[in-house]
C-alpha cells in the first residue's frame, strides 16, 4: 500500500465514521415504537437515499460549489446542530436522567473545548466511538438471541411512518455535500457507501430484531432503543444501557461539534466564531423551542431532500455543459 | 542566548603564560576548583588547569605527568612543544588545541585538563574525566523480570556507551548539543539514520538550540518545550531509564534525548498506547502477555471511571445495580454522616496525602507510612463510622488498578474528581460528556506531526496487531513498525 492510499483509506474512514454516528445519535434519540412497518418503511427510504445519492457523488466536483451553497450548508450544519441538542435533551426527559437543566450548560461546557480543538480531533475521536458503537452492534445478536419473542412482528405499524421518519432524520445528506468539499472523490464516495450500508443494514435490523425481541412490552414512551436493551432479569437490575447511554451522549456531542466546525472551518480569525457557535446554537434555538419543535420536521425535510436534490441538479447541469469541450 | 558574564569572558588567548593564567583565572571568576599546576616540559615553563573533582587525579599523573616530565628535547618555545605534543604523542583520546577563552572553561568544567605552554596562544585539552558517579544500577521506576538489569545513570557517556552496546550499528547517530545559558548541559540527540524521518529531527534540534532556560536539571525541564501545550494530561514525549527500551524506540524510527546528569531519557514521540505495553511482554508468551495488555486497559477504566461510576448508581442510577448490591449499599450508607461524594474526594484526598508522605520519606520509613496510613486510617474511619466500606472498596480499588499503568499516575489523580464531579452534577450522561472531552484531548494531541492516539485513531488496522494483542515474533518481525508510517502527510488532513 503506498503512502497515498494509505492516506485514502484514512480520511474515508474517518469520514463514514462521522457520518455514521451523525446518523446514529439521531437514531438513538428517536422516541418512534419499533415495528417491522418502521423497519421496512426505514430500509425503502435508506435505499432511495443512497440511489440519489451515488450519481450525486459519482458525476460532480464538489470543490467549486457557489458561495451561496456552501453558505446554505453552513447554516444547516448550525441548525442540525441546534436540532441534535433538542434531541439530546428530548431523550434526557424522556429517560429520566437526573438533572436535565444542567445538561445544557454541561454540553456547552463540553462543546466549548471540542469546538476549539482540531477537525483531526473530531475525525479520530469519530473512528474510536465508531469501533466501540460497531463492537456493541456485533454483541446485541446474542441478546436478542435470548429475549426474542416472535409474536412482536404482529405489532401494528406504518411502513409510511418509518419512511417519512427516516428522511427527517436523515440530517446528515447535506452534510456529505460538506464533508465533499473537503475531500477527495473517492474518499467520500467510501465514506458515503459505509454509512449507506449501515442505514440500509445495521439500522432497519436493529429496529426488526428490536420489535421481534420486546413486541408488545415496549411501553409507548421513551427511546424504543434504551427500553429494548433495559430489562435484563439474569442480573437482577432494572436496566443495563448504562454503556449504550455514555454512547449516545458522547456521539451526539461529537457530531455537534463536527456541524459547528464545519460551519465555521479553522481558519485565520474563526477561532472566535467557533467558540460563539455552540451559544448560538444552543441558547439561541432553546428559546425558540415550543414552535422550533413543530418546524423542525418541516425545515429539516426541505433542507434534507431540496438541498440535495438542487445541488445535483445544478452540478449535474454544469458537468453536461463542461463534457463537450 | 548568553548572559553578559559570558559575553565579557568570550576572549582569545595571548603569547603569554602568566597573561593567560590571569586570563583563566579571571573568567573563571577565581573559583576555589581551579587547580593550577606549574611545571617545566621539554625547557618550556607550562602550566596545568583542571577542575577539582572533575578530572582524574591518577590519570592526569599517568597519562600527562609521566610522559611530559620524561621529554628529552628541549623545544625554543611554547608553540613548538605543543606542535610536538599534538603530532608525536597520544596523551588522551580526547584531545585538541583551543584558543577561546570561553571553550575552554567550558571543557575545563567538563573534566578536560588545560595545559598552557609557555608563549603559546592556544591551550591544549585533554579528556581525562574522572569525577565521581554513580554506577550502572537496575533502574528504579520500571523493573521487569527478564529484561537487562542494567538502567541508564547520571554521566552523559556512560549512557552513550550503554546504548552503543545494543546497537553497533553505524547508523546510530549521537549529537551532542548543549542547552541551558547557565548550566551549559550536554544533551545527546539519538537517532537512526534512514529510520528517524529527517524533519522530525530538525524540527526537535531547532527547539533544542533555542530552549529559553537557565539550566537543565532533569527531563521534565524540556519535555514541555518539545510538547504542543503546557496542559497536557497525557505525555506525547515519553521517558525511560532502560537502554534495552531506548534502542527498541530508536529502531522504530523515533528520536531519543540523552541529558547529562539524569537518568531518565526522552522518547519522541510516544504514543498513547505504549504507555500499557511493557519489555516484559515481549519476553512472555503471546497468550499470557495479550491477556496482560487486556488487564491493563481494564485497570486503566476502573481506575478512572469507577469511583465516578459508583457515585452516578449510588445517586442518581440505582436501577443499574443488582438488587442485593443496593440492598448492601443502603445499609452501608445509612449511617455515613457525609454525603456520598465528600466521602469518595476524602478518601482520595487521603490516598494521595498518604503516597506522597510514603514517596518523600527514606525508603525505609516510606514503606511503612503507606501501610500504617493505608490501613490504620481506612480501618479506623470505617470503624467510627466516617465513611461507608463500599466507598472505601471502590476508591481503593480505583487506586490500587492505577498502579497498573505509573505513566498516568498524574493524569488518573486530576481525573478522578473530575469525573466525580461528572457524575455528582449529571450521573451518567455527565460521565459521557466528561469522557468525550477527554478522548478529544487524546485525540487532538500531536507531536511533530504524530497524532498521540494512532494507531486506534487515526485507524490503522495493519498497525494494530501488537495494541490489541501481543502477536508472535516471527509475524511481528515481518511488518516491523516505523514511526513515520503513521506520521501525518501534509496535505492528507484526517
Amino acid at each position: 500500500m503506498t503512502p497515498a492510499s494509505r492516506c485514502s483509506s484514512r480520511n474515508a474512514l474517518q469520514g463514514a465514521a462521522v457520518l455514521i454516528l451523525l446518523r446514529l445519535s439521531t437514531f438513538f434519540c428517536s422516541a418512534v415504537p419499533y415495528t417491522a412497518a418502521l423497519a421496512k418503511g426505514m430500509l425503502t427510504a435508506s435505499l432511495l437515499q443512497a440511489a440519489m445519492l451515488l450519481p450525486l457523488l459519482l458525476c460532480t466536483d464538489g470543490h467549486n460549489d457557489p458561495p451561496l451553497l456552501q453558505k446554505l450548508l453552513r447554516i444547516y450544519a448550525v441548525l442540525h446542530a441546534a436540532v441534535l441538542t433538542v434531541s439530546l435533551c428530548g431523550l434526557h426527559r424522556q429517560e429520566h436522567l437526573p438533572r436535565g437543566v444542567l445538561l445544557p450548560l454541561l454540553l456547552t461546557a463540553v462543546l466549548l473545548y471540542t469546538v476549539s480543538r482540531s477537525d483531526s480531533a473530531t475525525a479520530r475521536a469519530g473512528v474510536l466511538l465508531l469501533c466501540l458503537a460497531c463492537a456493541g452492534f456485533l454483541l446485541l445478536p446474542l441478546r436478542w438471541l435470548r429475549f426474542a419473542q416472535p409474536p412482536g412482528f404482529g405489532m401494528p405499524g406504518s411502513a409510511a411512518a418509518g419512511f417519512l421518519m427516516e428522511w427527517q432524520l436523515s440530517g446528515e445528506l447535506p452534510l456529505i455535500l460538506l464533508l465533499r468539499e473537503r475531500r477527495q472523490r473517492r474518499d467520500t464516495l467510501c465514506s458515503a457507501g459505509a454509512w449507506a450500508v449501515c442505514k440500509t443494514a445495521v439500522l432497519p435490523l436493529t429496529v426488526l430484531f428490536g420489535a421481534v425481541q420486546s413486541g408488545e412490552m415496549l411501553p409507548p414512551a421513551g427511546s424504543p432503543f434504551f427500553r429494548m436493551l433495559s430489562r435484563e432479569p439474569l442480573t437482577d437490575a432494572v436496566r443495563t444501557d448504562g454503556f449504550w447511554l455514555m454512547l449516545c451522549y458522547a456521539c451526539t456531542a461529537l457530531v455537534i461539534t463536527f456541524c459547528l466546525q464545519s460551519a465555521a472551518p479553522m481558519q485565520r480569525g474563526t477561532r472566535r466564531l467557533r467558540i460563539i457557535l455552540p451559544y448560538l446554537a444552543v441558547f439561541a434555538l432553546f428559546s425558540l423551542s415550543p414552535g422550533f419543535l413543530r418546524m423542525r420536521g418541516a425545515a429539516v425535510l426541505l433542507t434534507g431532500f431540496l438541498l440535495p436534490a438542487a445541488v445535483y441538479l445544478y452540478r449535474a447541469m454544469r458537468h453536461k455543459k463542461q463534457k463537450p469541450q | 542566548m548568553q548572559s553578559d558574564t559570558e559575553r565579557r569572558i568570550a576572549l582569545k588567548l595571548l603569547a603569554s603564560l602568566e597573561k593567560n593564567l590571569e586570563l583563566l583565572r579571571n573568567a573563571a571568576g577565581n573559583s576555589a576548583d581551579t587547580v593550577i599546576s606549574r611545571f617545566s616540559a621539554g625547557g618550556v615553563p607550562c602550566a596545568l588547569l583542571s577542575c577539582e573533582g572533575m578530572c582524574s587525579a591518577g590519570q592526569i599523573a599517568e597519562q600527562l605527568g609521566k610522559p611530559l616530565n620524561a621529554l628529552k628535547a628541549r623545544f625554543p618555545d611554547g608553540t613548538a612543544l605543543m606542535q610536538y605534543l599534538l603530532e608525536n604523542r597520544l596523551l588522551a583520546a580526547d584531545s585538541s588545541a583551543e584558543s577561546d577563552t570561553n571553550a575552554l572553561l567550558l571543557r575545563m568544567h567538563s573534566g578536560f585538563a588545560l595545559l598552557l605552554c609557555g608563549d603559546a596562544a592556544e591551550a591544549l585539552c585533554f579528556g581525562l574525566q574522572g569525577y565521581a558517579s554513580r554506577g550502572i544500577q537496575e533502574p528504579s521506576g520500571e523493573l521487569n523480570i527478564y529484561g537487562a538489569k542494567e538502567g541508564f545513570t547520571e554521566p552523559l557517556r556512560t549512557n552513550m556507551s550503554l546504548i552503543r552496546r545494543r546497537l553497533r550499528s553505524p547508523l546510530l547517530r549521537f549529537e551532542l548539543l548543549t542547552a541551558g545559558t547557565v548550566s551549559r548541559t550536554e544533551l545527546c540527540l539519538c537517532s537512526l539514520s534512514g529510520r528517524t524521518p529527517e524533519d522530525m529531527l530538525r524540527q526537535i534540534r531547532q527547539k533544542l538550540q533555542t530552549l529559553p532556560l537557565e539550566t537543565v536539571l532533569s527531563s521534565g525541564y524540556i519535555r514541555p518545550f518539545l510538547e504542543e501545550s503546557d496542559c497536557q494530561l497525557v505525555h506525547s514525549i515519553g521517558t525511560t531509564e532502560r537502554p534495552d527500551v531506548f534502542c527498541a524506540k530508536l529502531l522504530e524510527g523515533r528520536a531519543g534525548i540523552l541529558i547529562d546528569g539524569t537518568p531518565f531519557a526522552l522518547v519522541i514521540p510516544q504514543l498513547f498506547c505504549e504507555t500499557f505495553q511493557t519489555l516484559d511482554d515481549y519476553n512472555y508468551p503471546p497468550a499470557y502477555a495479550t491477556l496482560l495488555r487486556w488487564l491493563k486497559y481494564a485497570a486503566a477504566l476502573l481506575a478512572l471511571l469507577l469511583p465516578a461510576a459508583y457515585l452516578a448508581a449510588a445517586l442518581y442510577h440505582p436501577e443499574y445495580l443488582h438488587r442485593t448490591l443496593l440492598r448492601i449499599l443502603r445499609e452501608a450508607e445509612q449511617n455515613a454522616p457525609f454525603s456520598l461524594a465528600a466521602e469518595m474526594l476524602g478518601i482520595l484526598f487521603m490516598f494521595e496525602t498518604v503516597r506522597e508522605a510514603g514517596l518523600r520519606l527514606p525508603k525505609a520509613v516510606g514503606g511503612a507510612v503507606g501501610m500504617i496510613g493505608g490501613l490504620l486510617l481506612g480501618d479506623a474511619a470505617v470503624e467510627a463510622g466516617l465513611i461507608s466500606t463500599p466507598v472505601l472498596t471502590a476508591a481503593a480499588l480505583s487506586a490500587t488498578a492505577g498502579f497498573v499503568i505509573p505513566e498516568h499516575h498524574a493524569a488518573l489523580t486530576v481525573l478522578r474528581p473530575a469525573l466525580i464531579l461528572a457524575a455528582v452534577l449529571a450521573g451518567i450522561p455527565g460521565i459521557a460528556l466528561a469522557c468525550t472531552v477527554l478522548l478529544y484531548h487524546i485525540c487532538g494531541l500531536e507531536v511533530f506531526g504524530c497524532p498521540v492516539s494512532a494507531p486506534a485513531a487515526p485507524l490503522l488496522p495493519h498497525k494494530l496487531h501488537d495494541v490489541l494483542g501481543r502477536i508472535g515474533f516471527r509475524r511481528l518481525s515481518q511488518g516491523n513498525f516505523r514511526i513515520s508510517d503513521i506520521r501525518q502527510q501534509k496535505g492528507g488532513r484526517p
